[in-house]
């Protein structure tokens, strides 16, 4: 049983969203890793693009980054962007 | 002698429109302070999280670091010195206070053979350089007690091109340290030098809050350190270190110029509101003044009605 990603956004203004999750995708400098649960230990650069998250319990949340880096241990994960902005939800 | 009386009123009026403009300058200063010391605290996480990802990549770089931002540069004899000071007065000695630290420090840095470029924050610190005709390389004016990231950004860049310069650049520098103000609290705050680059590894056992990389931690020797997983890297421990070197500088120097905003406003608000207090004093003292001129108008007045009645009744 899977537990759930810890999941922190932040730029250097503060965090943009927090929560859990179930899978992220995230454009590393090369090319988009997904991580799942339980993944292991990871320092990635992180380059131009978009991240997608999946929470728990709502739909899709897409934050759009400019650079940055993320870190993931023991289902903790932070990312940090040199500029961080939450992309509206499609209708 | 009316003459007096009017004078003293047009000072306790002057003086007092005078303190209406100190109170408000003290207000501004206190609502702002509140806003700088938010924008420290927000960055945090971001810099929390940046000095763990640097330590980390540094533990699995292994032994041998050979990072150019790490090493000390041979055979340049230059110096960069980052002042931050104010852009506006009104502050007590908050720029005296850090020009005098950077002063000395420059001082002790030319007694050992380097020479000292000089870059600048604050329009202050820069017409104080300006009159004494003090060379400066470069200056950053206009948000000294309101610094964005962009402009840690720009001044991050431009130092760590001159770090980074081969050394026939004019403008190539060996190292490179930061007289800030740093914002111990409210009513404390002191000017500090810091060697920003190459970067030093001594934690600061004053603050904890403050993160530095140690460097125990980067050699692994030391019990302190946080004892991490194997991670692993993209693209590799090196190259993730290679990108979060220069963030990691700026960040700090980010920091710098929040804490130095934040001990600009308070020593501003303190700064205005003894200037308000002073103001008071002087309305009170004028106010005793020309009540007293009133006096002696009044006993004047009186002493010669009665001398001239006096006169009259002894001319009959």
């Amino acid at each position: 049983m899977a537990g759930e990603l810890k999941v922190e956004i932040a730029d250097w203004e503060g965090s943009v969203w927090k929560g859990d999750a179930t899978f992220f995708t995230a454009p590393s400098v090369e090319g988009s890793i997904g991580v799942y649960p339980r993944h292991e230990p990871l320092l990635a650069i992180l380059g131009e693009g978009e991240i997608k998250v999946l929470p728990s319990d709502t739909p899709e949340v897409r934050v759009r980054i400019t650079g940055g880096f993320l870190s993931v241990d023991s289902d903790i994960v932070t990312i940090v962007a040199e500029d961080a902005e939450l992309v509206p939800a499609a209708k | 002698m009316a003459g007096s009386q009017k004078v003293y009123r047009a000072r306790i009026k002057s003086t007092q429109s005078l303190k209406k403009i100190f109170r408000a300058m003290e207000l501004i200063a206190a609502s702002r302070i509140g806003r700088a010391r938010d924008a420290a605290a927000s960055q945090r996480p971001y810099a929390n999280a940046l000095t763990r990802a640097v330590s980390l990549a540094a533990s699995h770089v292994g032994e041998e670091i050979r990072h150019p931002l790490l090493t000390e540069r041979e055979g340049v004899q230059r110096v960069a010195l980052l002042i931050m000071a104010a852009d506006r007065g009104m502050a007590g000695a908050y720029t005296a206070n850090v020009l005098r630290e950077a002063e000395a420090h420059a001082a002790e840095l030319e007694a050992d053979g380097f020479q000292v470029d000089r870059y600048v924050v604050g329009r202050r610190a820069l017409s104080y350089y300006e009159f004494r005709g003090v060379p400066i390389k470069r200056s950053w004016l206009g948000s000294s007690d309101s610094p964005s990231f962009a402009v840690a950004k720009e001044i991050a860049a431009a130092l760590l091109d001159a770090f980074e310069a081969p050394e026939e650049d004019p403008d190539a520098v060996g190292q490179l340290h930061v007289v800030y103000t740093h914002f111990r609290n409210m009513v404390s705050q002191t000017p500090r030098m810091v060697r920003m680059l190459p970067l030093e590894f001594v934690e600061d056992a004053e603050d904890a809050e403050e993160v530095t990389v140690v460097q125990e931690r980067i050699s692994g020797e030391t019990a302190k350190a946080e004892i991490f997983p194997l991670y692993s890297f993209e693209p590799s421990p090196a190259g993730v270190l290679d990108a979060l070197l220069p963030r990691y500088v700026r960040s700090r120097i980010l920091d710098c110029l929040l804490q130095a905003a934040a001990s600009e406003l308070a020593n501003r608000q303190r700064a205005m509101h003894t200037a308000t207090d002073n103001a008071e004093d002087l309305v009170r003292k004028y106010t005793r003044l020309a009540n007293q001129a009133r006096q002696a108008d009044i006993t004047q007045e009186i002493s010669e009605i009665v001398s001239g009645a006096d006169a009259l009744a002894a001319g009959r």
